[in-house]
């Protein structure tokens, strides 16, 4: 029994029914659909008859006939290119590897593209170990540095006893490790208002002997009773954190000379040493040698009452 | 309509293997029977694609130049033919589009190509009732066919002047059956868009 086949399924297998493409069973619905349906026979002969225009224009035979004696030479031309491409260089070999640009352009883009994708992922783990700190590659990374600025140590006795082995473990930090030495006067101290004052600030000392960190603790004034006042005394804060920024430290060591990074909270005291009254100076007796250092009475009383001076201190948090 | 010169690899494996493995150990001899067999087949599909003698016959030394580079590596995925099918169509393409670029001002319609050459003659087997069609429907449609996308234009061409079945069509272009069949039909669409306009 043949089916039934509509114009719709027919159209779709006309070209392969021309060329001879269907299988049997498709060949006879086709057939059987191109008895009654004038449309798609149309549509076949027009098929055919493009196949036929085609062939007919064809070039070849006349233009075959035409090259004959060229095309029967071919082959000696191209044995003779064929023995020359044997002894060709190897550069030549590496340039014909590249005449085929249809695939050149494709794999060329491909490996690009595969470069910049490697560049990328790279950077992204780069940049994510280097940015993130609280990724796991920094955490290992700042543990296994002790006295880097991620990590800085406090000055004292490091050693340390194992908790398993009960022994000492000896290491370069063992020993104590110094405090930062001030490497510069505090000169930049000296704009700050005489007043008595205290201020902690904790710190980061760097292995540069820079600050590399730092927090106001503490600060306190006498006075403030009035809005001026309090003014004058924040202004006082912002002048000792600039001189905190700005402070130079010869750096903390180990007791094997390795510098180190370390916590420090830096005590600044302002306060305010009355001379003692007239009164009060007694005059060496006169069995005693003069002291040349000490100075006259007259001296000491043309001297101001009172005189700030500025002791500093420093520990460690 | 199958071809009869579309003979399957199995048919003349032993044949082809033995001159291929000839031409492997570098027997000019084979070489010369291997460009003899083939020359007139890649010599036509190449004239039909460029429609041009000189380009048709210098890509044909480009494409046995290349046969017998890769010769070594054909491992009868397919007829002998068909793979060479494929690298003409190949180096086809990539000259093309060179060619286009450089000298599209300068190609020469099919009209003034048959005036300069003469009347065309077909060899090949056409129906009495087909032989109707006109030498100027043949031209239009030449027209037409050159205007097609390199794809469309190389399958058609494959399947109607070289008979090719559609799956060596398929390896030759290197794509699938499906996809030869889809570009056959648009051709034929196009083309018959045109035959429809010369009969209006």
């Amino acid at each position: 029994m043949i089916p039934y086949i509509g114009c719709e399924y027919a159209r779709e297998h006309l070209d392969a029914f021309v060329d001879g493409e269907l299988s049997v069973d498709e060949q006879v619905a086709v057939e059987s659909h191109l008895r009654w349906c004038r449309t798609c026979g149309a549509r076949v002969e027009d098929v055919q008859a493009i196949g036929d225009s085609i062939r007919f224009g064809s070039l070849a035979p006349r233009a075959i006939d035409d090259e004959a004696r060229i095309v029967s030479d071919l082959h000696s031309s191209v044995l003779i290119r064929v023995r020359a491409e044997e002894e060709l260089s190897l550069g030549s070999r590496f340039r014909e590897m590249f005449t085929d640009m249809r695939l050149l352009w494709p794999a060329l883009g491909a490996t690009a593209a595969v470069t910049i994708c490697l560049v990328a992922a790279l950077s992204v783990l780069q940049l994510a170990t280097l940015e993130r700190p609280e990724s796991l590659a920094t955490m290992l990374d700042t543990l296994a540095n002790p006295g880097a600025e991620r990590n800085p140590l406090m000055p004292g006795n490091n050693g340390r006893v194992d908790r398993l082995t009960g022994k000492y473990v000896d290491s370069d930090f063992a020993g104590g490790i110094s405090l930062p030495r001030a490497s510069d006067n505090q000169e930049m101290f000296e704009g700050i208002p005489e007043q008595d004052a205290m201020f902690a600030v904790a710190t980061v000392v760097s292995r540069e002997g820079r600050i590399d960190k730092y927090e106001l603790l503490k600060s306190e004034r006498t006075g403030q009773r009035t809005e001026r006042e309090r003014l004058v005394h924040a202004n006082d804060v912002e002048m000792v954190l600039d001189a905190v920024r700005q402070s130079r430290f010869a750096p903390a060591q180990t007791p094997l000379g390795r510098t180190v990074a370390v916590n420090m909270v830096w005590l600044i005291f302002m306060t305010t040493v009355e001379t003692p009254a007239p009164h009060t100076v007694r005059a060496p007796a006169a069995t005693v040698a003069p002291v040349t250092r000490v100075p006259p009475v007259e001296s000491i009383e043309e001297a101001p009452l009172k005189r700030s001076d500025r002791i500093e201190a420093s520990t460690t948090a | 309509m199958k071809n009869a010169g579309a003979v399957a690899w199995s048919e003349v494996d032993t044949q082809e293997a033995a001159l291929i493995a000839r031409c492997n150990t570098g027997d000019e001899g084979a070489c010369a029977d291997l460009v003899s067999i083939h020359q007139r087949m890649v010599y036509s599909l190449a004239l039909h694609l460029l429609q041009d003698r000189d380009e048709a016959l210098d890509l044909s030394q480009e494409v046995f130049l290349r046969v017998f580079r890769t010769l070594s590596s054909f491992r009868g995925q397919s007829a002998l033919r068909t793979w060479i099918y494929r690298i003409v169509i190949n180096q086809a393409r990539n000259r093309q589009r060179w060619w286009r670029r450089r000298y599209r001002s300068s190609q020469v319609s099919l009209d003034d190509h048959l005036q300069q050459f003469g009347d065309v003659e077909s060899k090949t087997e056409v129906l009495p009732d087909r032989q109707l069609a006109s030498k100027e429907t043949s031209a239009r449609i030449w027209q037409a066919l050159d205007r097609l996308p390199f794809d469309q234009r190389t399958a058609l061409i494959l399947r109607e002047i070289d008979g090719l079945r559609y799956d060596e069509i398929a390896f030759s272009l290197g794509v699938a059956v499906g996809t030869v069949k889809s570009r056959l039909t648009r051709a034929r669409q196009s083309l018959r868009a045109e035959l429809l306009g010369l009969r209006t």
